[in-house]
């Protein structure tokens, strides 16, 4: 059941991408490194909502505030980097990444603890 | 359906992540636009700050290498008077040197002659919806003045007997290329304008008129797309600038007296054999040139 479930965000996130994508949209160059680290931010609240709502901890006003506030303080990072010529950029690139793989290893390891759970119960 | 909805219900945060999955998707979706765009456009994917400052160091060093030569023209220009005030053999020497030096575009020179000016056309047709932006850059070719039309001006120009051409003020020497980077036109490897393009050249002014202008010449190949993107004018009395960039040899040097009376006797050769067409001589040796 669980399996089916987690399903809808994942059409969820299918329906976003073609309504941009067909669309004739694209953002202008000078933008796009920002771009790319919003929309990695993006990926690391949802990872790490999922993982919250898996342990029971979720909290939507922490979840939308962490969403808004990362990717709006990567882009500004990004921008103060290129201004004063440290490429920090990188920091939030790796802090990013490090927690999107971290909260994965977590979820993983729920959905492996259920299943074995699971065909306990059964056996 | 209903177990699908009642796992959601026990489940309220994932809408909320559905939701941000599709905010997730637009961005990803606008970046992987954005990012195939870049890259199809041939666009480095250097941040454009970094392109700036490396732009900012080239155009410098640059302006400053071309200060350089300009002083050391000056130089050679004075140190070439001094030596021809001395002697009578090197008074003859600098006139020789001088009139060598016009015929190669070494010095400024003044004379009638014409300006030819090439522009885009005003009257490119709109882009059809449906149309991919390759069609169109194919479609609209022929409205946008490229290198190959500057080209074919000079060789005209140059076969009614121009002395000296320019374009854009950019002198054209033996080592000159004439050819299109993105919106710009360089000439001796310097950027110039895209459009219009002026082309200026000394010499019997009806002459190189008469040239451009003749029926099937190179005016009435605009005839069909737009007469507005050639004009030609006549000029009393102009001066074109000196080439100004660097003129190093590396590989070419002076032949040998018995190599160059050899080349000069294969060129006569060839001469001979081309040159009438109608005569069963020269058709037979067309034929042998025939692929």
């Amino acid at each position: 059941m669980t399996r089916v479930s987690i399903l809808v965000p994942f059409l969820g996130g299918l329906v976003g991408f073609l309504l941009v994508y067909v669309s004739q949209y694209t953002i202008p160059p000078y933008l796009a490194p920002y771009f790319s680290l919003a929309a990695l931010a993006g990926l690391d609240s949802i990872c790490g909502g999922i993982r919250a709502g898996l342990e029971g901890k979720f909290h939507d006003d922490i979840f939308l505030s962490g969403f808004l506030l990362n990717s709006l303080m990567a882009g500004f990072l990004a921008y103060l980097g290129d201004r004063i010529g440290v490429d920090l950029y990188l920091a939030a690139v790796i802090v990013l990444g490090w927690r999107v793989f971290t909260n994965l290893s977590l979820i993983r390891r729920y959905f492996l603890t259920h299943a074995q759970f699971a065909r306990k119960k059964d056996g | 359906m209903s177990v699908f909805s009642s796992q959601i219900r026990n489940r309220p945060w994932l809408w909320q992540i559905t939701l941000l999955c599709g905010i997730f998707g637009a961005l990803l979706a606008a970046t992987l636009k954005t990012q195939d765009r870049i890259r199809g456009e041939g666009l480095p994917s250097m941040r454009p700050q970094q392109i700036a400052t490396e732009y900012a160091k080239m155009r410098d060093t640059v302006n400053e290498q071309k200060k350089k030569i300009a002083d050391l023209q000056t130089n050679l220009t004075k140190y070439q008077e001094a030596a021809a005030k001395e002697k009578d053999s090197a008074k003859l020497l600098y006139s020789d040197l001088q009139k060598a030096n016009v015929l190669a575009g070494l010095v400024a020179v003044t004379g009638p002659g014409v300006v030819v000016t090439l522009r885009d056309s005003t009257k490119m047709p709109a882009k059809p919806a449906d149309m991919t932006p390759e069609d169109y850059s194919v479609l609209t070719q022929d409205y946008i003045i490229h290198d190959r039309d500057i080209q074919s001006v000079i060789n005209e120009l140059r076969a009614a007997g121009a002395e000296a051409i320019a374009v854009n003020d950019q002198r054209v020497v033996a080592t000159t290329a004439v050819r299109c980077v993105g919106p710009v036109v360089q000439v001796n490897s310097v950027p110039t304008n895209g459009s219009p393009v002026k082309i200026k050249a000394i010499g019997d002014p009806d002459a190189l008129v008469s040239s451009l202008l003749m029926p099937n010449g190179l005016r009435d190949q605009y005839s069909i797309t737009d007469p507005s993107m050639f004009s030609v004018d006549k000029i009393k009395s102009m001066t074109l600038p000196a080439y100004a960039g660097a003129t190093p040899l590396r590989w070419a040097e002076v032949a040998p007296e018995h190599e160059a009376k050899q080349a000069q006797r294969q060129s006569e050769k060839a001469t001979e054999e081309t040159v009438d067409p109608i005569s069963p001589k020269g058709r037979s040796a067309k034929k042998t040139l025939a692929p």
